[in-house]
This record gives C-alpha cells, structure tokens and sequence, in this order.
C-alpha cells in the first residue's frame, strides 16, 4: 500500500498540471515577497514597517493575494482532477487492478491526490513565511490598515479565529492557518477526484465542474439561508471582517470527507461485483 | 438550436430571479444591473457579485466551448480532405457561435426579467432598462462569444481541460485587475482616471455595467469620461478582440489543413 501511495505520489508530482500549478503559486508568492521587502527596505523606523502576517499572501492586503483566492477553484482542481478519468480512459485501471485489490487501488490513488495538492498549497506559502522571517522585522507591528496596535488587537482577538494563539506566536499562527489551508485544499481535490469517477462524458472538462461550481456558488448562501459568511474568498484570507461559525465549517468539511468516502465505497463494491 | 443551449439559459433566468430575490426584502434598483456585473465596483468584499454574474459566463462556456474542438476531435481528417479550406469553415462556426450566444444571453435576460419582478420590487426608469437589456445582451455576447472560440481554440492544442482552465483563469485574473486598480484607488475616480489606459486594455471592465450605467444616466451631462467609458468603445475592444481571435483560430486551423494535406503526400 504505502510503496503503491508513494509511487502514485511521485507520478502526480511529475505531471504538467502540477508543476504549473506549483510555479504559479510561486510566481505570485515570490511577487508578493518581493514587494514586501522593497517597501519595507524603504521605511526608516520599525514602527513604520507592518507585522509579517499581515503582508503574507494570505492576508487581506495582499494584491498577489487577490489573485491566488481569485485563481483557486481553478489551481486546486487541475492537477489531480482528472486522476481516476484519465485511468479509464487509457485502460490503466484495468492493468493496476489486475494486480492490486481494488480497495488498494482507490485508496491509494485518493491519498496521494491529497498529498500532492496539500504539499502543493504548503511548500509555497511556507518558503515565503520563511524567506520573511529571515528578510523582513519581525518585531515590526505595523496594520497596513493603519489601525493603532492595541485596537488592532482588540477587534482582532474578537473576529479571528484562534485569536489568542495569534496574539502569543504569530508566525507560528500563521504557519498553521496555511497548514489548515492545505488539508482544506487537499480534502476539496480528493472530493472532485471521487465525483469524476462518476462521471461517464467523454469530455473530461466536466470532471472540473463540481468543486468549481461549489465553490463559485457557496457564498451566495450567506444573507439568503445563513448569517454567516460562507464565501471561499473571505474564509482563505486572513484578518477579513465578517461573521464567521466554525463550528458550521468543520461540519461542513467532514460532511465533504463523508461523501469522498462513500463515492469512492461504492465504486469499490461495484468494481468487486464486476 | 440544441435543447441544452435554449433550456439551460431559461432555467439559469428562473434559479437566478428565485436567487436574487428570496430573502432579499429591500427594493432593488434595475433588473439588468441585478443580474450582471452591476454591483460589483471594485469592492473585494463584494466578490460573490461576481462569481453570482460569472456563472451563466461559465456555463455557456460549457456549452459553446466545445463545439468546434468537439469536430476537430471527431472527424477532422475526413471532413477537410473532403471540403478543404477550414479557415472559411472555421469563420463560419465563429458566427453560429456568436448567434446563439446572442440567444442564450437574450433568452437568459427575458426569463430572469419576466420572472423576478414577480418575486421582488424594482424600481427603474423604464426607457433606461431597456438601454441598458441591450447594452447587455451586446456586450455579454461579444465576450463570451470570444471567450467560447478562444476556449476551442486551445483547447484544440492542449485539450478541452486545459483551454477551459487557461480561459477561465484568464477571466479571474482580470477580475483580479479590476478589483486591484479598484483597490489601488481607494474609491478615487482621479486615480482611475490617471490609470484609464489599463482599465481600456481589460477587457472584463468593459462588461462591468455598473462603470456604464453612470455613462447611461448621465447622458448629455459633463466629464462623462470621469467615471465611465463611452459604450461604443466598450463594445469596440471587446468586438476588436473578437475578431484577432478568430483570425488566430483561423490560421490555426488553415494550419492543420495543410499538416493533413502533408500527410497524404
């Protein structure tokens, strides 16, 4: 199982999809960091220079930042959508599982779509954490929102999540909100990839439909049938205003685990009475 | 027509009035405006405008972006070693693809027009609706009909997965340029106005219609370049890119003409 998960892994990595996805994110991760140190290297005084989370890619302010939530229902489904089609497709399913069980088979393949996508929305963000760290004031307390320290504080310890924790060890907070970024991102890759076993066109452009449209469409929930925001854009950044239930949104991940799971049960028992 | 490409614009107008205007009890301004880009105005935290108005873009992608790669997928030896020229052919379904997005964007306006009035209150001047229906129809037709054909085109080279991804991504980054610029300015229409040239070459600007509508109400006022763009122009850029796009997919496939005249030699 696991020497079948790593081989898996190794192809998923190779694929053109991934590398593009890959240097994609890094161009706009590089481009923000870039930007970041130019303006910082222009100011005198430390209390002239932001705190590093809020110039990270991930925060509010971040114009790359803009482009990479913009950009995501598209880079988080391109590389390992079309894993399960494109087996059937060319007959490849047919070989593997004439030698592995098919348990083993959409297991396998599922767990390495979600370790490539997590390490392909980890690496990048976590190589600019870094290069911040070492680049940029990290005593610097600045809001780009020119709110003073101590209201900034304030309003943030009441809105965002896992506040306290942000107050003690930013870095490190961040750090682990890109870690729940690229399970998130993992989980949605392996959500589409079980869905595009159930579809039978001939065009693999519809295996992108389903977490796009979910995606896209969500947000329009809050206001109508929520009161609170259920928009992809605003939950992945940080330091965003807005009601936010946590609760709803654990739920609401594990309820999309439970559906890959059972997507991909069924297609297993079909596959064995076959 | 197909059945998919009448049925899924008549059902998207009826999803689209019952979304709009359920649990929303406050009056609304033009039907039109509702339905598009209109409310939008570079403000990130307003995004879902967005992604509500790229919706029915996406899907008549879905539809309209395979029609031609479907063909070359299928049966291109057989059809151009028969017929040739397939730059005139390819011309040819440019224009049944620009008539039917014109009837998917026109039968998507009349159902979502006929039907949410009936769930919400609007009140707009009437003559002005009508401006803006047809500043709609034309403008949305032109872009999405040459968004379809680049989609084909693409995916022509790269298949229907990677021109839809490229073309789609395309589209969110110049969302991203609008609302940038939109940021940078912090609200300022002499910023804007300083930045005119970027917002011209963007083609996604020109089909924001809350940027035209302040142009519309205010015909014959002063400075309307200030805060808007003159609709022809508007319309002009986006006709412009329409057509190097098809001369580029033209050439393409004038291109594979000859490559599959090569091979019988």
């Amino acid at each position: 199982m696991f020497s079948f998960v790593r081989a898996e892994t190794m192809r998923l990595l190779r694929r053109k999809a991934t590398v593009t996805v890959f240097w994609c994110l890094m161009f706009f991760v590089l481009t923000n960091f870039v930007g970041n140190v130019l303006k910082e290297y222009s100011q005198i005084y430390v209390s002239q220079m932001f705190a590093i989370p809020k110039v990270l890619t991930f925060s509010t302010w971040s114009i790359a930042g803009i482009f990479v939530r913009l950009l995501y229902p598209m880079l988080v489904l391109v590389p390992t959508s079309l894993v399960f089609y494109q087996d059937s497709k060319i007959n490849e399913k047919a070989y593997i599982l004439s030698r592995i069980p098919g348990r083993k088979y959409y297991l396998g393949k599922t767990v390495s779509g979600f370790i490539v996508t997590f390490v392909l929305f980890v690496i990048p963000f976590f190589i600019e954490i870094f290069l911040s760290v070492i680049c940029l004031e990290s005593s610097a307390n600045g809001d780009p929102a020119y709110i003073p320290l101590h209201d900034s504080i304030t309003s943030q310890s009441s809105f965002l999540f896992l506040s306290g924790f942000y107050v003690k060890h930013r870095i490190i907070y961040s750090a682990m909100m890109i870690l729940l970024f690229g399970i998130i991102s993992g989980i949605l890759a392996v959500f589409n990839m079980a869905f595009s076993i159930l579809i039978r066109n001939k065009y693999s452009l519809f295996a992108l439909v389903p977490v796009f449209a979910l995606l896209m469409l969500s947000g329009n929930l809050y206001g109508r049938v929520t009161s609170f925001q259920t928009n992809y854009y605003s939950l992945s950044s940080l330091f965003l205003k807005g009601r936010y239930d946590y609760g709803y949104y654990a739920a609401l991940i594990v309820a999309i685990l439970a559906v890959t799971i059972l997507i991909i049960i069924f297609k297993q028992n079909k596959d064995d009475c076959l | 027509m197909r059945k998919e490409e009448t049925i899924t614009p008549f059902l998207i107008g009826i999803a689209y009035a019952f979304i709009r205007c359920l649990g929303r009890s406050s009056t609304q301004t033009s039907v039109v405006l509702s339905v598009s880009f209109g409310n939008l105005l570079y403000d990130t935290s307003r995004i879902q405008e967005a992604f509500f108005a790229l919706f029915p873009v996406i899907v008549a992608h879905l539809i309209f972006g395979r029609r031609i790669y479907k063909f070359f997928r299928n049966c291109p030896d057989y059809y151009f070693i028969r017929k040739g020229r397939s730059a005139s052919w390819f011309i040819k379904e440019c224009f049944n693809i620009f008539v039917k997005v014109f009837l998917y964007e026109f039968i998507l306006l009349v159902t979502y027009s006929a039907t949410a009035p009936l769930i919400c209150n609007f009140t707009s001047a009437s003559n002005m609706e009508v401006m803006l229906s047809v500043y709609y129809v034309l403008t949305y037709s032109i872009f999405v009909t040459w968004t379809s054909i680049l989609i084909n085109v693409i995916s022509m080279k790269f298949g229907s997965i990677g021109g839809f991804a490229m073309i789609e991504s395309l589209i969110l980054c110049m969302l991203g340029l609008y609302l940038t610029l939109g940021n940078l300015s912090g609200g300022s229409k002499e910023y804007l106005y300083d930045h005119r040239f970027y917002m011209y070459l963007n083609p996604f600007w020109h089909i924001v219609i809350g940027e035209q509508k302040s142009v519309l109400f205010d015909i014959g006022g002063i400075d309307l370049l200030e805060y808007g763009f003159p609709l022809e122009l508007s319309i002009g850029i986006n006709f412009m890119i329409l057509l190097i796009i098809i001369g580029i997919g033209a050439l393409y496939t004038k291109k594979c003409d000859i490559i599959s005249d090569l091979s019988e030699v």
